[in-house]
């Protein structure tokens, strides 16, 4: 038991080692942390900002980091936070700016009867199989073309899995305007991913 | 249900938020409904299950090439740095609300008010502001005699910044109700009387720099409740001239207009003017970078942090400080060494190698190099070395690189850059001293010079493409006439006489010669750019000439028939024969060098006898090439441009300079001036303009043997 004790010692101690000075962090994390941030925000400068923010409110609350687990892991917790903070902020300022709602590329998908119009989306066959990392650059792609609304709900609600509640409370928006984001960004995804990616496979020119 | 009820069911299924009855109930809907519901379906929850397998997956976020600039970072250490100070510095009151994670910045300082006492007049030495206990005065009638001591309550908004000796709050001037930079020793400075001493000079140094664009020094005094010093000055706001040059080049290649550079550009005279102003007192910066230059939107611009700034022994200020006592540099530097290794990137060679006795007046030269070098490329000069490097490389690698490496060009890192500024942008930065500009003024007279000669040189190119493009339309006119002039030639009824009667008595042949040399020298008369009409027989390899038409160039007026003895005669060339295979009525142009000293454009027509219908010889009508061109570019108003026509091997065959030199020596173009490789290497017919619009090119095209003549107009430089 006692060498136990020392092993789970020992452990701590190497974890305490491996904790880095804040001076330390932007080499060491900083890139992480930014592409993370980005590909949640596709937006270059905030990610930076939302980088900048972690670190400053990591090093006011050092504290905290009570050495179990990684550092990068403790840095990636407040990360997220504040990317939602970010999100949230963002989503105040844009509340002034209407337009987004009434303006729905995915009503040009469906006829006024609400049947799919023809070729709206390329065929896809039941055995299709696609590697999730080749998929990924893709969608981060068409992520940027959603209207911000749209993807910030898909962003907290499948990356981060969010749960239809805390989303509502932190965008400040009705559970059911939360689904039609949600789903509006789901059309949105398929009609611009099956564009891009299954018709380039065929070979046959894309047009946006 | 329609599709569009049909895939927002399919999307709550994906968030999981049916219920299980829903979800038969969508499974059977999905198998009887459109191949494009299942197709979203199925293109969904691919899309789906890629993001959730992605999304937490390190390998491929860690592997999206994406990263942050150098810029980036460095701002980021910077806060870094600020914010641990200010955690250092506020210890007990920030753990206090340690607590709360509203997101608000670390560097948020609790507001509080604070009491400072101080002298207007900066000419004290330190004891004038040495403390004198805290003193509070609650109105007017309570002042001390001497009305001009000066008390001020500022209140601290916020931190700004962080230099290496004090800290940068924004404050509130609750006095006369207005923002100020309020700059206050740090606490842990504050025992060190070498320190103290350096902060004292550093508000006195830029106290004494008056200038539009020297930060103004609004008072400095000691703070009654620490017992730090600290000084007031003007606060511009945030931005500074690294953010300005990020956001212009941070916009589409395209996007970004010539005025935006002119901005920058007259943000970077305003900083010469400011060195300029500070060399003249005897001060050097030592620390010129885009950060330490702060702008507002209205044109104004301040050459900020003094902090390492240098006095040269016989300077005015210096002088001063002499009187006092004052004049510590030797000390101050040493401590300056550690803060200058802080920020490289804008680093003289003489500063990397730390020769603090080499710095001078022209150690800022360069600086100011560098932030032109930045203005015009977006990077610090030194940036891409240091990206370049492994993030281990050690400082003192990195400053031997700059001491002793090559100065890095602005065009390696933006090729657009205009070369005049990129002469001016490296003269200032060049590795030897010596080499760069006198002085900050006379790099600031440089850009004016090239901005003002910008505007001059645009409007003179305009006006020379539209001469060039003038020029070569009346070229093709000139061209299309001598083509209907030889095909006019093949007609006259004197070809065939002379045909016929070749081998006829004397007399006969002797009339048909007479009358067709009669009418081409009225043709020639009529034509003054002809310099020769011809009338020769091909048989086989030979050519024999009939009737020949000379101009003279001396004297155009002089146009005589060449008397038979004159008359060329032997082998047959390419352009004979090439002639020689038209279809009867076309023509055929080339250049001639036959004849010694002179190019000509020739254009040729064969004849065929018109009862065997064979090939019998052909008409040549000629024009020398200046002759051809001259009187061209006399009426497009190209005149003022230096003209040159280039032929197919690049070889200068008419100069409106030189119109006698090229005609007699085979003049390569590439010998005139370094750039025609890109300019020759235009495709026929189409224009080329030079980025820094000194030049016009096009192409002229002979489509029978698909040769080209260039016309390349230059503007002249000189007028």
């Amino acid at each position: 038991m006692a060498s136990l004790d020392r092993n789970l010692s020992a452990s701590h101690e190497q974890l305490r080692e491996a904790a880095l000075a804040p001076e330390q962090w932007v080499d060491a994390y900083g890139d992480y942390l930014f592409r993370y941030a980005n590909s949640r925000l596709h937006d270059a400068s905030a990610s930076e900002e939302v980088v900048q923010e972690t670190f400053l409110a990591a090093i006011r609350h050092a504290d905290q980091f009570a050495g179990k687990g990684s550092q990068r892991g403790w840095l990636m917790g407040i990360l997220k936070r504040k990317i939602i903070d970010f999100v949230r902020s963002r989503a105040r300022r844009r509340t002034q700016q209407l337009g987004e709602e009434e303006n729905d590329p995915t009503a040009l998908l469906f006829d006024e009867n609400g049947r799919w119009r023809a070729g709206a989306l390329p065929e896809i066959g039941p055995d299709l199989q696609v590697e999730s990392g080749e998929l990924w650059g893709v969608v981060q792609g068409c992520l940027t073309k959603l209207p911000r609304g749209q993807a910030d709900v898909f962003m907290l609600s499948v990356m981060e899995e969010m749960e239809t509640d805390e989303i509502c409370k932190e965008l400040g928006i009705t559970p059911s305007n939360m689904w039609v984001r949600l789903h509006r960004a789901r059309l949105g995804l398929a009609k611009c991913v099956g564009s891009k990616w299954f018709l380039d496979e065929k070979g046959v020119p894309t047009s946006e | 249900m329609n599709d569009y009820k049909l895939s927002e069911l399919i999307s709550k299924s994906l968030s999981g938020n049916l219920s299980g009855a829903e979800e038969s109930n969508l499974s059977d809907s999905l198998r009887k409904t459109s191949t494009e519901a299942q197709s979203f379906a199925r293109l969904s929850s691919i899309i789906q299950q890629s993001v959730c397998d992605v999304a937490s997956d390190e390998g491929v976020i860690e592997n999206t090439g994406e990263q942050l600039s150098e810029i980036a970072k460095e701002r980021l250490r910077k806060s870094i740095r600020a914010a641990r100070s200010s955690v250092d510095q506020a210890g007990a009151v920030e753990s206090e609300g340690a607590a709360d994670s509203d997101g608000t910045l670390g560097d948020l300082a609790p507001t509080k008010t604070l009491y400072f006492e101080g002298t207007p007049e900066l000419s004290g030495s330190s004891q004038d502001v040495a403390v004198s206990g805290p003193r509070h005065f609650a109105g007017s009638d309570e002042l001390p005699e001497d009305s001009r001591h000066a008390v001020s309550r500022f209140t601290i908004t916020k931190k700004i910044g962080e230099g290496g000796l004090g800290t940068v709050w924004l404050a509130r001037d609750e006095k006369l109700k207005r923002n100020v930079a309020l700059k206050e020793m740090k606490p842990g400075a504050v025992d060190s009387a070498k320190l103290w001493k350096r902060f004292q000079r550093e508000a006195e140094i830029t106290g004494q720099l008056e200038h539009p664009n020297v930060v103004p020094l609004y008072m400095s005094g000691v703070n009654p409740e620490t017992g730090l010093p600290f000084y007031a000055m003007r606060f511009l706001g945030k931005k500074t001239l690294l953010d300005a040059i990020r956001e212009f080049h941070a916009r589409e290649e395209s996007s970004r207009d010539v005025i935006q550079l002119h901005r920058l550009l007259g943000v970077f005279i305003d900083v010469c003017q400011a060195i300029a102003f500070a060399h003249s007192r005897g001060v050097i910066h030592r620390d010129l970078k885009p950060e330490n230059v702060a702008l507002d939107n209205f044109g104004q611009v301040l050459v900020l942090d003094w902090g390492l700034a240098k006095l040269e022994t016989d300077g005015e200020i210096a002088s001063r400080f002499a009187l006092s006592g004052d004049l510590d540099d030797s000390a101050v530097a040493q401590t300056i060494q550690g803060d200058v290794v802080g920020t490289p990137l804008y680093m003289s060679p003489e500063q990397a190698a730390g020769a603090m006795d080499d710095l001078d007046s022209r150690t800022d030269v360069y600086g100011l190099g560098a932030i032109l070098f930045a203005i015009l490329t977006g990077y610090a000069p030194h940036e891409k070395s240091s990206r370049s490097k492994s993030a281990n490389t050690k400082v003192s690698e990195f400053l031997e690189a700059i001491a002793k490496g090559e100065t890095p060009r602005p065009s390696d890192l933006n090729p657009q850059v205009p070369r005049d500024l990129e002469l001016i942008c490296l003269k200032a930065m060049d590795k030897n001293r010596y080499a760069r500009h006198e002085s900050a003024q006379e790099l600031a007279s440089d850009i004016e010079a090239w901005i003002a000669g910008k505007h001059e040189r645009q409007a003179k190119y305009d006006t020379m493409r539209m001469a060039g493009r003038d020029l070569k339309s009346r070229l093709c006119v000139q061209m299309r006439q001598l083509i209907t002039t030889t095909q006019f030639m093949v007609e006259l009824p004197p070809i065939q006489g002379l045909l016929a009667s070749l081998n006829a008595d004397d007399g006969e042949y002797a009339t048909w010669r007479e009358r067709l040399s009669t009418i081409l020298l009225a043709l020639a008369k009529s034509r003054t750019n002809l310099t020769g009409l011809s009338y020769s027989q091909i048989s086989g390899d030979k050519i024999n000439e009939l009737v020949r038409i000379e101009r003279s160039l001396q004297d155009l007026s002089n146009i005589r028939s060449l008397p038979q003895s004159r008359l060329r005669r032997g082998a047959a060339s390419t352009f004979h024969k090439t002639v020689l295979q038209q279809f009867p009525g076309e023509a055929c142009i080339d250049l001639d060098f036959s004849t010694a000293g002179q190019v000509r454009v020739v254009c040729g027509v064969p004849v065929f006898d018109e009862n065997s219908e064979e090939p019998f010889g052909l008409v040549v009508a000629e024009a020398e090439i200046s002759n051809f061109v001259q009187p061209e570019i006399a009426i497009s108003g190209g005149a003022k441009d230096r003209v040159m026509v280039i032929d197919d091997r690049s070889q200068v065959i008419f100069d409106s300079k030189s119109p006698a030199k090229y005609a007699t020596t085979d003049v390569n173009a590439h010998d005139v001036v370094d750039r025609w490789e890109q300019i020759l290497a235009t495709p026929v017919g189409e224009e080329y303009i030079e980025s820094d619009r000194e030049y016009y090119a096009s192409g002229l095209m002979f489509p029978q043997n698909h040769k080209t003549i260039r016309i390349v107009l230059q503007v002249d430089s000189e007028s």
